[in-house]
């Protein structure tokens, strides 16, 4: 019924065939769920509980997609059931319904993000290549923005411009890595699945 | 007509810069609602705008697993799994054998992506005359769903099958929506302006509230399941008038009748006889149902991708599964409709509906394409030759 190899391993009752599987897709779902639950540590018990739920039901695995596409739902979904109950828990507290808010947004603009971290392993070096050749000021504001993990407006502070010339940079830079990084990412076209729950 | 032509140009690269800077604020957590707004209708505009959106995301998610993947060690966690597979094996060879009801809640539990490219058809008028007549309709066809934010911020899930419009005035004076299917709305407060849903029988009207409103061409009831806050039931009477025919609490399931003017006396009070219901029937002769105490999870269960039912026939499951999922059911044997089937499932595929509902109650079924027959004798179906049953 499936031609996906992972199933197949999975489907053999014996954890180190396991193995494969379990770190091919680890740290991708890892960082998906992080995007929903904003901790760490969360997305990776998330992650965990999901793989125990796959491997306990080893043999009875039927899955007709992917075994990438069940996982990534998986964790999304259990993120969303985690971010609802963190809500009732505090009884609707503002912040925990923001919390659930922003997920669902996200939830709701990228469907397809399992896909594009599993390939960023791929494009690691050309990525890297990418963002050497940004002029100075973009890559430093691009930086700032992505890997510091800082706020528009922290980094028009820090370096003294407009939070609208931040914007303005980052796009630019993205624009330019979209551009060189083109080849590549016409190998997985995201299928668009966005606005639908 | 130069001159028009440079202008132009001029303000869609303007626009694209303005959806550059949206698109970031979108990846890095920063937009505001109007953000939003502004790009599911840009999003809505092209396909290469969904690509160019793709892309840039996919950038921007690579960039993520680089920065913070080393945060991350695969192999730690995978001796954690190990240690606690091996444990909870353990305590499952101990409890001994599973209960049939187990088995079929098991089989719900495999989730399956439904992966069927769902999509959203966006119309929107782009005439450059803004006209208030003029009408925004979001659709989501059978076997899909669809989530929309509308301008005033009420965010919207619609159910397959189902549809909204509303004008492109809306939230100028008054914010008038119709509806037909199913819809589940959180509206956003704003005392002054009344949110209200109308469906071809009633109209349902809200101030800041959450509720759930199943009103479907084709089914003689109006279900509306309120979550949180207030809402008013009203219609218009023969001579135009508004009648208020009840007002919500949270919790509660409000079935309106569409025909009662034909139910008999003994129909009704049929329908009205269950526990926890109080009938209402007024001037305008209307009939409907009020459940004092519902689980609103129930009524909104689609909008998380689940289905649930309680005791409910397979004839009327039927009906959800052909919307949810863009099949046509047919029951080879009349008695088979009245199976009473519960269950919770979660994203799933019809096929493993189907075999978990044979768990509980044994029946045959078989696919043509988007044709299911359903029987109690084996069923062989001929691709492309019409239904045929085998002996």
């Amino acid at each position: 019924m499936t031609e996906d190899e992972d199933i197949i391993n999975i489907n053999q009752e014996n954890l180190s065939a396991f193995q494969q599987p379990y770190t091919k897709y680890y740290v991708g779902l890892c960082v998906y769920a992080k995007q929903f639950t904003k901790t760490k540590e969360i997305a990776e018990e998330v992650v965990q509980d999901v793989f125990l739920n796959v491997w306990e039901q080893k043999g009875n695995l039927n899955i007709t997609g992917s075994l990438k596409a069940y996982l990534f739902a998986s964790v999304r979904n259990r993120c969303l059931d985690y971010l609802k109950h963190l809500q009732v828990v505090h009884k609707f507290n503002e912040k925990y319904s923001h919390l659930l808010n922003e997920a669902e947004d996200l939830y709701f603009f990228s469907r397809e993000s399992g896909e594009s971290l599993l390939i960023a392993d791929q494009l690691k070096k050309e990525v890297s290549e990418a963002i050497d050749s940004l002029p100075d000021q973009c890559r430093k504001i691009f930086l700032m923005s992505r890997f510091e993990g800082l706020k528009h407006q922290e980094i028009a502070n820090s370096l003294g411009i407009t939070k609208n010339t931040v914007q303005h940079q980052v796009s630019i830079a993205l624009g330019k890595l979209r551009e060189s990084l083109k080849k590549h990412l016409l190998l997985f076209v995201p299928l668009l699945k966005f606005l639908i729950v | 007509m130069r001159c028009h032509l440079i202008v132009y140009l001029i303000e869609s690269i303007n626009m694209e810069k303005e959806i550059q800077k949206i698109i970031i604020r979108i990846l890095s957590g920063e937009a505001c609602l109007e953000d939003k707004q502004k790009l599911i209708v840009w999003l809505g505009q092209d396909e290469e705008n969904i690509r160019a959106f793709g892309h840039t995301e996919s950038i921007w998610n690579a960039l993520e697993i680089i920065s913070s993947g080393k945060e991350y060690n695969s192999d730690e966690a995978f001796e954690r799994f190990k240690e606690i597979a091996r444990t909870r094996n353990t305590v499952r060879r101990r409890n001994g054998s599973l209960k049939i009801v187990d088995w079929v809640i098991r089989i719900a539990a495999i989730v399956v992506i439904v992966t069927g490219l769902s999509y959203l058809i966006l119309r929107s008028d782009r005439s450059d005359k803004i006209n208030s007549t003029s009408v925004c309709e979001i659709v989501a066809p059978r076997g899909s769903k669809a989530r929309v934010i509308l301008p005033d911020g009420t965010r919207v899930w619609l159910n397959a099958d189902s549809k909204i419009n509303y004008r492109k005035d809306f939230n100028e004076k008054s914010r008038d929506i119709y509806l037909e299917g199913e819809g589940y709305f959180e509206v956003a407060k704003n005392q002054d302006k009344p949110f209200v849903v109308a469906t071809a029988d009633i109209r349902i009207r809200a101030l800041g509230t959450i509720f759930n409103v199943k009103s479907y061409p084709g089914e003689n009831i109006v279900e509306t399941t309120l979550i949180e806050g207030k809402v008013v039931l009203e219609k218009d009477s023969k001579e135009k008038k508004v009648v208020n025919l009840l007002t919500l609490k949270p919790n509660q399931k409000v079935t309106y009748y569409k025909n009662a003017e034909t139910m008999t006396e003994s129909a009704i009070s049929d329908e009205a006889a269950t526990p926890q219901t109080v009938p209402y029937v007024n001037s305008v002769k209307t009939l409907v149902v009020l459940n004092q105490k519902v689980n609103s999870d129930l009524a909104i269960a689609w909008k998380n991708n689940r289905l649930y039912f309680e005791n409910e026939s397979f004839e009327s499951l039927s009906v959800k599964l052909e919307r949810r999922f863009g099949v046509t059911i047919h029951f080879m044997a009349e008695d088979i409709k009245q199976y009473h089937f519960s269950g919770k499932f979660d994203d799933i595929i019809i096929e493993q509906v189907l075999a978990a509902l044979q768990f509980a109650s044994p029946f045959y079924y078989a696919f043509r394409d988007k044709d299911i027959y359903i029987s109690n004798k084996p069923v062989k179906v001929i691709p492309g030759k019409g239904q045929q049953i085998a002996k």
